[in-house]
C-alpha cells in the first residue's frame, strides 16, 4: 500500500481544479453534479427518491423558512367539514353554511345557491382527505351589470395573524395562500386580500381554472410596510375569493400580487363575466390553508371536534336533536317569568352580536318539580361565556318566586344559536 | 324583502336590539348594530324599521 500525496486533482482538459484536499483530512469536490446516491454513514442515504434516514432523527432550525409542526393554518374550516346553520341556502348572505365562511351578493336576477358541497370519490381533493366544499351555483342572471357581485370570504381574528410569527410589515416575510377550486365555467378569477386595521390594503391575484376540473392554487404573498394588525379579537385580514364583481368595483389598471391601498372601484382588474352569466354554473372550493412561509405545505388536517371547537368561538348552536334538552338554569322571576343562565361551551371571539331562533315560545318548558309549556321568551343579555334569556309563563303555573328552575327546549330538532363572527 | 326592524328595549337593555323580519314576516334573528350581517344591509343603504309597539 503507498499514498499518493498531492493536494489538488484536475481533468487533463480542464481549467479549475476539481477535488481539492483538506491537510486535516477530506476533501473538497467542485463541480460535482450528478452521483446516483451517498451514503453517510451506515444509517443515512440521498438519493434520487429523498433523504433515508434510518433509526436517527434530521434536525433542522426551520423548513421551507418557517413554523415545522404544530398548528399552522390560520383559516378555521379550511376543509369545510363544519356547516353548523345549513348544507343548502338559496336567497341568504352572510354567514350561512360552512362556518367562518361569509359571502355576499347583489345585483343579482336570480339568487344563487349556497351548499356544503361533497368531493367526488377519486378526485385528487378526495384523495388528499377532503370530503366538502364550500359551493355555490349561480342563478340565471340576464344581464351583467356594474353593480353586480358574488364572492366568498374569511376573515381571520387579528390577534391570531399578528401573533403567527409573520412579519407583516417586511416585504421579505411571506404568508401562503393555498386552496382547491373548481368551476363548470372555464376562466380566469380574481382573489384578494383586504387588511382591515389602519389605512386598509388590499392585495389582488388571478388564477385559471378549466372547467369541471380541480385545480390547486398556490399564492405567496409578502408583507408590506403599510400593513397594520392590531392585537385584538376584531378582523386582522380579508380573504376574499371573487366569484364576480362588475366594474363598479374593478378597474383594468390594477396590479396584480401587490399591495395597494384599498379603494372600492380598484379591488381588481375588471373581470370576465363568463361565469357570471352562465346560468347554474358552479364554483367550489376546498382545502383553504393560510400559513406563514414562502411554501404551502401539506393542508394540516384537524380532526372535527377540534376544528368544531375553533368555529364555536364564533357561533355556537344549542338544538335539540332528542327528546328533550336542558340548556340552561336559572330561577322563578315573579309571577309570570323565569330569568334563565345559558352557559356556552366555548367562549365566544366577543359577547354575541346576534341570536337566531328556530323555536316556538311553546317549544320551551321551564321545570321546577313538574314541567310547565311557556309562553314567551326573550333575550336580554350576553357575556362572551353565556346568555341571558327571559322566558315567560303563565299565571297559575304553581311555582313560586325565587325558585330554581331549569329551561328545556322540547321542540324537535329546534335551536337557539349565538354569533359572535367577524 | 327582509328587513330589519327596532326591536322596543326593556328596562336591563342599553343597546338596541334588531330582528330581521323575512319575507314571510316571521322573524327568528336577533340581533345588536355590531352584527356582521345587520351592518351589512346598512351598508348597502338600508335603515331599520323603528319600533312596532303594537308587537
Amino acid at each position: 500500500m503507498s499514498t499518493l500525496k498531492v493536494n489538488k486533482l484536475r481533468d487533463t482538459a480542464g481549467s479549475a481544479d476539481a477535488i481539492t484536499l483538506d491537510p486535516n483530512g477530506g476533501a473538497v469536490l467542485a463541480g460535482v453534479t450528478t452521483v446516483t446516491s451517498v451514503k453517510v454513514g451506515a444509517a443515512v442515504t440521498i438519493s434520487e427518491s429523498g433523504i433515508e434516514a434510518t433509526g436517527v432523527g434530521i434536525t433542522c432550525a426551520n423548513i421551507n423558512g418557517g413554523q415545522i409542526g404544530g398548528r399552522r393554518n390560520l383559516i378555521i374550516n379550511g376543509d369545510m367539514q363544519i356547516a353548523q346553520r345549513a348544507t343548502s341556502v338559496t336567497g341568504s348572505n352572510g354567514y350561512v353554511t360552512c362556518d367562518r365562511f361569509n359571502t355576499d351578493y347583489g345585483g343579482e336576477n336570480e339568487a344563487p345557491t349556497y351548499e356544503q358541497g361533497t368531493v367526488a370519490s377519486g378526485t385528487t381533493p378526495y384523495t388528499e382527505g377532503f370530503r366538502k366544499t364550500w359551493k355555490v351555483t349561480n342563478g340565471d342572471q340576464t344581464s351583467v351589470d356594474a353593480g353586480d357581485y358574488i364572492f366568498a370570504r374569511q376573515k381571520i381574528e387579528a390577534q391570531d395573524l399578528a401573533r403567527s410569527g409573520w412579519n407583516y410589515t417586511s416585504s421579505s416575510s411571506f404568508i401562503t395562500l393555498s386552496f382547491w377550486v373548481k368551476s363548470s365555467v372555464a376562466q380566469t378569477f380574481y382573489g384578494r386580500l383586504e387588511s382591515v386595521d389602519g389605512t386598509a390594503y388590499n392585495y389582488p391575484y388571478s388564477y385559471a381554472v378549466s372547467a369541471n376540473t380541480w385545480t390547486k392554487v398556490v399564492k405567496t404573498i409578502p408583507g408590506n410596510s403599510n400593513l397594520q394588525i392590531d392585537n385584538n379579537n376584531g378582523s386582522g385580514m380579508e380573504f376574499h375569493w371573487q366569484v364576480f364583481r362588475g366594474t363598479s368595483f374593478t378597474s383594468s389598471d390594477v396590479n396584480l400580487n401587490t399591495w395597494a391601498t384599498y379603494a372600492s372601484a380598484q379591488r381588481t382588474p375588471d373581470a370576465t363575466s363568463t361565469w357570471w352569466e352562465t346560468n347554474d354554473a358552479t364554483w367550489e372550493m376546498t382545502g383553504v390553508q393560510v400559513e406563514v412561509g414562502s411554501q404551502a405545505t401539506a393542508f394540516e388536517h384537524r380532526s372535527f371536534a377540534e376544528e368544531k371547537r375553533l368555529c364555536d368561538r364564533y357561533y355556537q348552536k344549542i338544538i335539540n336533536t332528542s327528546n328533550a334538552k336542558p340548556f340552561g338554569v336559572g330561577n322563578i322571576d315573579g309571577s309570570t317569568q323565569a330569568q334563565i343562565y345559558v352557559s356556552l361551551p366555548v367562549e365566544m371571539r366577543d359577547t354575541p352580536s346576534s341570536m337566531e331562533l328556530d323555536v316556538n315560545s311553546t317549544d320551551f318548558q321551564m321545570r321546577v318539580r313538574t314541567s310547565v309549556t311557556c309562553t314567551g321568551h326573550n333575550f336580554f343579555g350576553a357575556g362572551k361565556s353565556n346568555v341571558f334569556l327571559e322566558i315567560q309563563v303563565s299565571t297559575g303555573h304553581g311555582f313560586t318566586d325565587g325558585q330554581a328552575c331549569f329551561a328545556i327546549n322540547n321542540g324537535s330538532n329546534k335551536f337557539i344559536a349565538f354569533a359572535s363572527e367577524l | 324583502m327582509k328587513y330589519y326592524q327596532k326591536i322596543q328595549k326593556s328596562r336591563e337593555e342599553n343597546e338596541q336590539t334588531y330582528k330581521r323580519i323575512e319575507d314571510d314576516g316571521t322573524y327568528r334573528f336577533v340581533c345588536t348594530g355590531e352584527c356582521p350581517e345587520y351592518l351589512e344591509w346598512v351598508a348597502k343603504g338600508n335603515t331599520a324599521k323603528e319600533v312596532d309597539y303594537t308587537d
